[in-house]
């Protein structure tokens, strides 16, 4: 990947907090126009990984940059190209949101006054604030803070947007409301978000990193996570007749280290855990099929479930 | 989605990034809203009602006020003493909100998560507060007061020196603000903020007590007369009536005024939000 085509690069990036060490020697590399979802338990470091990229808290061990520009020594510069929204965002109570937009984007434009006009109202529009654009925010409600939120990190048009936890204080509707706006953004730039809820992740990121006691436990583009599980690769069959001896015969191979068998009244179900993705790929299903007395009825590679995924990691990294 | 190219990106960079924004936000915070208002009438009421008392009391056969100069220098000196006491602490709670409300309640991280500098953030309070509070803290109660002498005794004093006189009691006011300012910006607690120029303020008598030197290179003889120096006026009242005076305690202040603000901005560079 050419290095113009990262937006975030660290490098054993760290933080100790007096004795408290909140992240560990982070490696992460953030590719340009991705949706890139970032994971973990309270208290994994996920915050305090954005707040150093933004330049709002300074690294103990190791460094990183945005867009090429150092987090510590060039941050204004990193702002200029960034749309941030924080975990438990506040703004001036007094203001509209119309006037919290003006505001913001003050931050980066200095006119014509007219087109800065038009942005703001374009973007209330985005976010389904144009009817509530000149309310004080003090009578906001979470989800309605929640998308002004986005709109101000979204008002400069940024080549990077940061999202802490954008929809853990939403509704249901709101959570989608949300991620559509992401998935409407992603043309135009990259996004990196943290979460607990993996289901909007495996929705709508395509790379994924998973962060636990301060550690990267796994760092992949979401289908290579959901495919490989948590290490290893499984194969799952639906067979159909007497499979004893097929059973005998793929436990056989030297590159089959289990079957996990479950009979059903009119099938059997198995899965095979591999260690040579490339041979049992070429062989598992010649093997199966080299006896007549079995059919096949499904075959293919385990799907695993992103929550399946995450607590493999995170619980097997809690027992290390 | 229109693209940013229709829109002129601010270039400003360094200590300056953001400035503008900042200072204008700030300065609508003063002149946009009632805040100027009620300032005004707050310490019009303060300050002036105290002055108008002074003046329309009887004072015949007074003999040490007809030394001292007669009602009009009476008037003067009262209305330097209470404004050299009552704007401080106006001040100094002005100041410890600043920086530390904005804390507390997330803005200033919100703020610091758009292209601006720690020190333009500190810099634009500092600039559109100092711009308040000579507008309507000194220049307009100060314009009040030599009216309203001027309109009692039927003396005017010479409107240079008395404009010097106000700029003496303008450093006084900024010391305690940016001290409380500059405690709000280096820690997290109000008492400190709020106490320690308070402490400082009503203090001078003990510290001055302790080491008369202190009146040379502090502002608690800007406006308090007398105060141990041996000098019958405070130096503003000895500035606006064109007597000699030492200028050391203004250099100082101003010395004080620069520190106070220059530790605001280190120690809020090192804060994380």
């Amino acid at each position: 990947m050419a290095a113009n085509d990262l937006v975030i690069e660290t490098h054993g990036l760290g933080k100790t907090y007096k004795e408290v060490t909140a992240l560990k020697a982070l490696d992460l590399t953030v590719s340009k126009n991705s949706i890139f979802g970032f994971l973990g338990p309270n208290g994994a470091g996920k915050t305090t990984t954005i707040k150093l990229l933004l330049g709002l808290a300074k690294p103990t061990a190791g460094g990183a940059t945005v867009f090429g520009h150092d987090i510590v020594h060039d941050n204004v510069e990193i702002r200029k190209r960034v749309g941030y929204l924080a975990q438990d965002p506040r703004y001036y109570e007094y203001m509209t949101a119309r006037q919290t937009l003006r505001y913001t984007a003050h931050f980066f434009f200095k006119g014509p006054e007219k087109d800065i006009e038009a942005r703001v109202t374009e973007t209330l529009e985005l976010v389904g604030l144009s009817d509530k654009a000149d309310r004080p925010i003090k009578g906001f409600s979470g989800g309605e803070r929640q998308r002004l939120g986005i709109a101000q990190a979204q008002i400069n048009y940024p080549d990077l947007l940061i999202l802490d936890e954008p929809a853990a204080s939403l509704d249901p509707q709101g959570r989608r409301d949300v991620l559509e706006v992401m998935e409407k953004l992603r043309k135009h730039t990259t996004v990196f978000y943290s979460t607990h809820i993996l289901s909007d992740v495996q929705r709508v990121s395509d790379t994924v990193a998973i962060l636990n006691k301060g550690q990267l436990v796994a760092q992949a583009p979401i289908d290579q996570l959901l495919a490989g599980g948590s290490g290893s690769t499984i194969y799952v069959m639906s067979l159909k007749g007497d499979v004893t001896q097929a059973q005998q015969r793929v436990a056989a191979q030297p590159w089959v280290s289990n079957i996990k068998v479950t009979p059903d009244n009119t099938h059997t179900d198995w899965q095979v855990t591999v260690t040579d993705e490339a041979a049992a790929e070429e062989q598992l299903l010649r093997v199966v099929l080299s006896d007549a007395q079995v059919h096949v009825l499904e075959f293919g590679r385990k799907k695993y479930e992103l929550e399946e995924v995450f607590l493999g990691l995170v619980e097997g990294n809690d027992g290390q | 989605m229109a693209s940013n190219s229709v829109l002129q990106p601010v270039t400003t960079h360094g200590w300056r990034a953001g400035f503008n924004n900042l200072f204008r936000k700030e300065n609508r915070d003063w002149w946009g809203t009632r805040s100027w208002l009620a300032q005004a009438i707050i310490w019009t009421a303060i300050l002036i009602g105290i002055l108008a008392t002074v003046l329309f009391a009887p004072m015949e056969g007074d003999a040490s006020l007809l030394l001292a100069g007669g009602k009009s220098v009476l008037g003067l000196m009262i209305f330097f003493a209470v404004a050299g006491t009552a704007l401080p602490i106006g001040a100094i709670i002005m100041g410890q909100e600043e920086v530390l409300d904005e804390k507390r309640s997330g803005t200033a991280a919100w703020i610091l998560s758009k292209p601006v500098s720690r020190a333009a953030f500190i810099l634009a309070k500092v600039t559109a507060n100092a711009i308040g509070i000579l507008l309507i803290m000194v220049l307009l109660e100060g314009v009040l007061a030599y009216g309203l002498i001027a309109a009692v005794t039927g003396r005017a004093f010479p409107v240079i020196p008395y404009l010097g006189a106000l700029g003496v009691l303008y450093v006084n006011v900024m010391f305690y603000f940016l001290l409380s300012l500059m405690f709000s910006a280096a820690s997290n607690s109000r008492g400190a903020a709020i106490g320690i120029p308070m402490a400082i303020l009503f203090g001078y008598q003990f510290f001055v007590g302790v080491a008369p030197w202190l009146l040379e290179v502090t502002p608690w003889g800007l406006t308090n007369a007398g105060s141990g120096s041996g000098l019958p006026n405070s130096v503003a009242t000895a500035v606006a009536l064109g007597q000699s005076f030492s200028g050391l305690p203004i250099i100082a202040t101003l010395a004080w005024c620069l520190l106070f603000v220059v530790i605001a901005v280190w120690r809020f560079n090192r804060d994380e939000f």
